[in-house]
């Protein structure tokens, strides 16, 4: 458990020693925002309708911005086949960092979404904003994981990593929207937020055992 | 039973007189169903001549999920039991499978401008089939990115396995949305239930279908087998020659 928990922290420092690589999903989620008014025109009940999808959308996107970082170098330097010779559990190391990359990509969109809101004028904007948002990035970075770690030994993997991942984003993209959506027109919690959160812990029961099988050498 | 046919030698013994056989039964029945379906069942009494798209449309969609099921069946014996046919199995049906999607699409395209009015509607079925088309596509992608065939093969049984889980709940996900968002707003067939003289040249199709799926498959990993023999014997004069 030491060992898994130095791994955590050695995440984060490298995260932090990268600068400006930190808030690069975050930037490119609100970015990604901030261009749609001016696509789609400035009305405000046309920006309330697309808000919900389009917070989502964004969010997939960002996520990708940085999936290859998370295995491609400790795969190349051979970190990840000193903390296997060491003998942690490979399971419990994908998935801290996993973690260690959402807690510094994946946190930051969600904070972020109530002012994302404001932007698409929506109607009921609170602190519970967030919790569609939260739950859904931790099924898409899990998911995105699972994909980082099946072309961790690929070059220039991005693309790819993009086609292999989107179709998993689908049921959080529709309950995230749809809950988003609840929250926004000043409605209570519906159905999407239990079906979002069973889908996280699906993703969690699963996607571990992917990526260690996924990075396990010959 | 799986030990007995896992045997590439036993395979490409069986397959060798199995696949004509099978190659035979999909072009024949395929060619005198399309006859059935277009000259002799009576025209559907809502749809007229259009409907007889069905007798394509169905066999692929359901060809093509049988299709994928193969790959991540194939996918599960090669990850568990690391038996190499299992593989090659998985990896000869994802062509076939992304073909019959493709073809279940553009099918169901064509048989919605007239019917619905549009080509293409979100329709939950039509949804699921296009990200079941996008995960097979990203297998193919993925495995053409290896070098070496043993990590195509374990990333690829992998990525099938999590699409297969993912499968349904996509499936799910899409149904619920499409209830919330489109209340009714397109006209499915007439009845439910096919009548007998629609039902009974679908069924045929269906296995038509099926026939030549299985024929595909087997050429396909003829093929593979053979391909891996010459690199295998190539490896072998190379290694005596020097």
């Amino acid at each position: 458990m030491r060992g898994v928990l130095a791994i955590f922290r050695r995440e984060l420092v490298l995260a932090w020693a990268g600068g400006s690589g930190l808030f690069l999903p975050a930037a490119f989620f609100a970015g990604t925002i901030f261009l749609a008014p001016l696509g789609v025109g400035t009305e405000p009940r046309l920006l309330s309708a697309l808000g919900p999808g389009l917070i989502f959308v964004a969010l997939c996107l960002a996520s990708l911005t940085t999936l290859e970082r998370i295995f491609q170098a400790d795969l190349e330097t051979g970190a990840l086949d000193h903390q296997r010779l060491a003998g942690l559990s490979m399971e419990l190391v994908t998935l801290v960092k996993v973690a260690a990359h959402w807690l510094v990509s994946g946190l930051p969109i969600a904070l972020l979404t109530p002012i994302a809101a404001v932007m698409m004028r929506a109607e009921t904007v609170s602190a519970a904003t967030i919790l569609p948002v939260l739950l859904g990035s931790i099924t898409i970075f899990l998911w995105g994981g699972v994909g980082a770690s099946l072309t961790a030994g690929l070059r220039r993997s991005g693309p790819l990593v993009a086609l292999l991942v989107l179709p998993l984003f689908v049921p959080v993209v529709i309950f995230g929207a749809e809950e988003l959506n609840h929250l926004l027109t000043g409605e209570t919690f519906g159905a999407g937020l239990s079906l979002l959160a069973a889908n996280s812990l699906a993703a969690l029961a699963i996607s571990p055992f992917a990526m260690s099988l996924a990075l396990k050498l010959e | 039973m799986f030990s007995t046919f896992a045997n590439p030698h036993r395979f490409m013994a069986l397959s060798k007189w199995l696949l004509p056989v099978f190659a035979g039964l999909g072009i024949v029945m395929l060619a005198t169903g399309w006859v059935w379906a277009i000259f002799f069942v009576p025209e559907e009494q809502y749809q007229g001549a259009t409907a007889r798209i069905m007798y394509i449309h169905v066999p692929a969609a359901m060809v093509s999920m049988a299709a994928y099921a193969t790959m991540a069946v194939g996918s599960l014996l090669y990850l568990t039991l690391k038996h190499t046919l299992a593989d090659v199995a998985a990896k000869s049906a994802a062509p076939t499978a992304a073909a019959l999607s493709f073809i279940c699409l553009i099918t169901g395209a064509l048989w919605g401008r007239p019917t619905w009015g549009t080509y293409w509607v979100w329709d939950a079925r039509l949804t699921s089939m296009l990200f079941q088309l996008f995960l097979i596509l990203g297998y193919m992608a993925l495995r053409s990115a290896f070098q070496r065939e043993q990590d195509a093969a374990r990333a690829g049984a992998i990525l099938c396995l999590v699409g297969a889980v993912n499968l349904p709940i996509i499936k799910f996900s899409v149904d619920w949305w499409n209830t919330l968002h489109q209340p009714a707003g397109f006209i499915t067939m007439s009845g439910s239930s096919l009548a007998g003289e629609f039902f009974w040249p679908l069924l045929y199709n269906l296995f038509a279908v099926m026939f030549v799926f299985c024929a595909l498959l087997m050429a396909a990993m003829r093929a593979d087998i053979q391909d891996r023999q010459y690199e295998a014997k190539l490896a072998r004069l190379n290694r005596s020659g020097s």
